[in-house]
């Protein structure tokens, strides 16, 4: 027996959007709301401009960084060296 | 078997100490200001440092630090004072900013002009339970489920508290890009 490959209309493809752009979906799925993307030029219009909203949000609130002083103080009080790898 | 001292510095130094950014940035968004945000971390780490015996190796380091910082935040900083306007949340449809620049910038560039401070401020703004999970996602790279256990809430309530945040958050940007003259607005 094999089974119906799945459809989806644009009203199920925008719920999984950003699962899509967090890479939370299994890849049967992911296949299944690109394919609806490549077929309704609306639906990608709306997808590339939540990616970019995404994306731009985790660059602009990644600026900051631990503040030097902050920074020697948790190592000196946890007896660690100056200066360990970081991210 | 346990670690030994030095093995217990080396492998927090070397597994811990890389996720000290992460939890400061966390820790300035939940907290709300600098100082609170110091503590915070430095509580944090200190307190990751005392009961890394219970870390389960191979696990999300990460996750686990972060868990460590939210109950730390709720149980012994979180103020009930207001921090001042919050953006309501439930007022939004689907991808209503979307609609509203789709003929004049539908790749949203004009987000590209908005500076750092400016998102920060905006995200700050977000009630505290879509805060949160907007942070732990976007700064903290966390997945949904490592998330919904740092929360302790169902994967389906980060998924839906995210999309909202993300589209509050869109709003008030694009709110704010109107009035700096980024963009113009659109009458839907």
């Amino acid at each position: 027996m094999t089974s119906e490959p799945m459809q989806i209309d644009c009203k199920e493809a925008a719920k999984r959007l950003h699962e899509l752009i967090d890479g939370e979906l299994t890849p049967e799925t992911e296949a299944v709301i690109r394919q609806h993307l490549r077929d309704c030029a609306r639906c990608m219009a709306v997808y590339e401009f939540e990616e970019a909203f995404c994306r731009f949000v985790k660059i602009k609130a990644k600026g900051q960084t631990t503040p030097a002083d902050l920074k020697e103080r948790i190592l000196k009080e946890l007896g660690l060296s100056a200066s360990p790898r970081s991210e | 078997m346990g670690l030994s001292p030095d093995e217990k510095r080396e492998a927090f130094e070397k597994e811990a100490i890389p996720y000290l950014d992460t939890v400061y940035r966390v820790a300035l968004r939940l907290a709300g200001d600098s100082t609170q945000a110091d503590d915070l971390t430095q509580e944090t780490m200190l307190k990751a440092y005392k009961a890394w015996h219970q870390y389960k190796q191979g696990t999300n380091v990460r996750a686990w630090l972060l868990t460590i910082l939210r109950h730390t935040f709720i149980n012994e900083y979180r103020r009930e004072k207001s921090r001042g306007i919050t953006v309501d949340v439930t007022e939004f449809e689907q991808f209503t900013v979307f609609h509203d620049v789709q003929e004049v910038d539908p790749e949203g560039r004009f987000f590209d002009k908005i500076v750092d401070d400016e998102v920060v401020r905006a995200i700050d703004q977000l009630p505290e339970e879509f805060r949160e999970c907007l942070v732990l996602s976007d700064i903290a790279d966390l997945s949904y489920a490592e998330i919904a256990t740092v929360m302790k809430v169902p994967v389906g309530t980060v998924k839906s508290r995210l999309f909202r945040a993300r589209q509050a958050l869109q709003r008030v940007l694009y709110d704010y890009a109107v009035e700096a003259g980024y963009i113009k607005r659109s009458v839907r």
